[in-house]
């Protein structure tokens, strides 16, 4: 009813989002960019990683590809508010980065490793998604 | 030389050990509901203490490659743990009567309604109106609301919050399909018709409104009018009547009376024609008190068509989440919603006695709210 209800549950989509997305980054960075997996990690982590981090690619290609097409259910797992920070961040580089995107699906599709270039983009995803919740919190908090 | 992160991560532990010690303290005499929401919070915090404890002892940690991901969980811990002090130690550690009266009502609204989670924690500790605080489930309320049976509808949009939250795929997810199918066949009919640019920016507008926050605050109206019938329109009435201009919004809130006509949608459904006219017909007094008027552009920002549309979609996910229609409990069964129902018909009949009247209507109902 207040301000704070509806900030609270942008909030908490917000912030499951930009932990999901950033668990998955964590441990697929850690086997491709380091060559191993966690403490109590297997090969199994690092799979579930990929299936998830999949997922939420996918949504998210169609979600910044929205214009003028059809919106669909399986975009409503990335929140707005991430997808309107991610567009002005990427304002002039948004085909290399949906390319880019793109091609980190496909890798993660098909058994592929990811490189430095597929990590730069989904640091970018990342970032958005940390900042989006931070801004909720901070507006959750009035600091 | 530990990193910066290695100390904010040491600094956090030692902040959620005091809390924790905090949850400890407080579990003498607490009442069964209040202490199953204690655990879970002690277990909650428990957990997220461990994974603290994962990440000082990652080997990875200051890897300039991972740190900033590890940056980023730092934050989610830290904003967790600032919330289960702000909300759910202070709620544990006061325990107040009030809190204690709004907890066994909210769980008593859980059971009339068909809610399948576990309750959420009450307090009356709100500086800021009702507030339902997802993260940790937990409502808070004014503070005289366990003095206060006209606003306690409000309390239903507070509980919705949290099932439109949980319930994604039923509720909110459809609500957003048929939004942004709206706006997107607005913006090509506008296109097709060349209409001006600043038209079509409009509709780009109207459009973000909507599908960031403002679909969410009329699917959790939408649910509360099906759980608590024609009294939540009422609340909503006396609500808009503190708040000024009915016809302003804000990025997180629609306009007041946009709001009316969503609940309005909501009671013709449920057959209750004659109940939504009544409150048409407060509206419109009110509306008459009220110097403001309808700004330009305000039927195209919150078309009738689009609201008839989303209340079916609302009213056909209740029904699918198995929730009880205010209008189908069992006689003697709705005991917070009866007397919700009958606190605003006494007000209406007379508002100058209605203050004896719910000082005894609200013994009654503490009388009969069962122990939790």
């Amino acid at each position: 009813m207040s301000d704070l209800s509806i900030i609270a549950h942008d909030y908490a989509l917000n912030a499951e989002f930009a932990r999901k997305f950033n668990e998955a980054i964590l441990v697929l960075k850690r086997r491709y960019l380091l060559g191993r997996v966690g403490t109590g990690g297997t090969e199994a982590t690092v799979e579930k990683a990929r299936a998830e981090l999949r997922s939420l690619l996918e949504s998210m290609i169609l979600a910044l590809e929205d214009e003028g097409k059809p919106w669909s259910a399986d975009q409503a797992q990335v929140p707005a508010d991430v997808v309107d920070r991610l567009r002005k961040r990427l304002k002039g580089e948004m085909d290399e980065n949906i390319a880019e995107l793109r091609q980190t699906v496909d890798k993660l599709a098909g058994g592929t490793a990811l490189g430095e270039s597929a990590f730069n983009a989904l640091d970018s995803v990342c970032e958005a998604a940390d900042a989006t919740a931070s801004a909720a919190f901070r507006r959750l908090r009035r600091i | 030389m530990t990193s910066l992160l290695h100390n904010l991560l040491l600094d956090l532990k030692r902040r959620g050990d005091c809390i924790l010690q905090e949850l400890a303290a407080v579990e003498n005499g607490l009442r069964p509901d209040f202490e199953v929401h204690r655990k879970e919070v002690f277990q909650r915090l428990t957990r997220a203490l461990g994974v603290v404890d994962h990440m000082l002892g990652d080997p990875d940690l200051a890897d300039p490659k991972l740190e900033p991901n590890f940056f980023m969980d730092f934050k989610r811990l830290s904003e967790l743990i600032v919330s289960i002090e702000d909300t759910s130690l202070l709620i544990l550690k006061r325990c107040a009567p009030e809190d204690r009266f709004l907890s066994s009502l909210t769980q008593q609204v859980c059971r009339e309604v068909g809610y399948q989670d576990p309750p959420p924690l009450c307090g009356a500790l709100s500086f800021q109106y009702f507030q339902a605080l997802i993260e940790t489930d937990i409502i808070m309320t004014p503070q005289i609301q366990a003095s206060d049976l006209l606003a306690l509808p409000d309390l239903y949009h507070e509980l919705a919050h949290f099932v439109v939250f949980r319930k994604r795929p039923v509720l909110e997810v459809p609500v957003l399909a048929l939004v942004h199918k709206f706006f997107a066949d607005a913006l090509r009919k506008s296109h097709q018709q060349g209409s001006p640019q600043t038209s079509l920016d409009a509709i780009r507008k109207n459009s973000s409104l909507w599908t960031t926050l403002w679909h969410v605050e009329f699917a959790c109206d939408m649910v509360a009018t099906y759980w608590c019938g024609p009294a939540y329109g009422l609340a909503n009435v006396r609500l808009s009547a503190t708040r000024g201009d009915p016809y302003q919004d804000s990025g997180t809130h629609p306009a007041d009376d946009a709001r009316k006509t969503g609940i309005e949608c909501i009671l013709k459904l449920a057959g209750e024609a004659a109940a939504a006219k009544e409150i048409d017909r407060i509206w419109q007094d009110l509306k008459r008190l009220s110097p403001s008027v309808q700004p330009p552009g305000y039927a195209k920002r919150y078309p009738t068509q689009l609201l008839e549309q989303i209340a079916r979609c609302v009213y056909d996910g209740c029904i699918e989440l198995g929730f009880r229609l205010f209008s189908e409990h069992l006689p003697g069964s709705a005991v917070v919603g009866n007397a919700i129902t009958e606190a605003w018909v006494a007000f209406q009949r007379d508002a100058a006695a209605y203050p004896a009247y719910e000082s005894s209507a609200l013994q009654t109902l503490r009388s009969k709210l069962p122990s939790p």
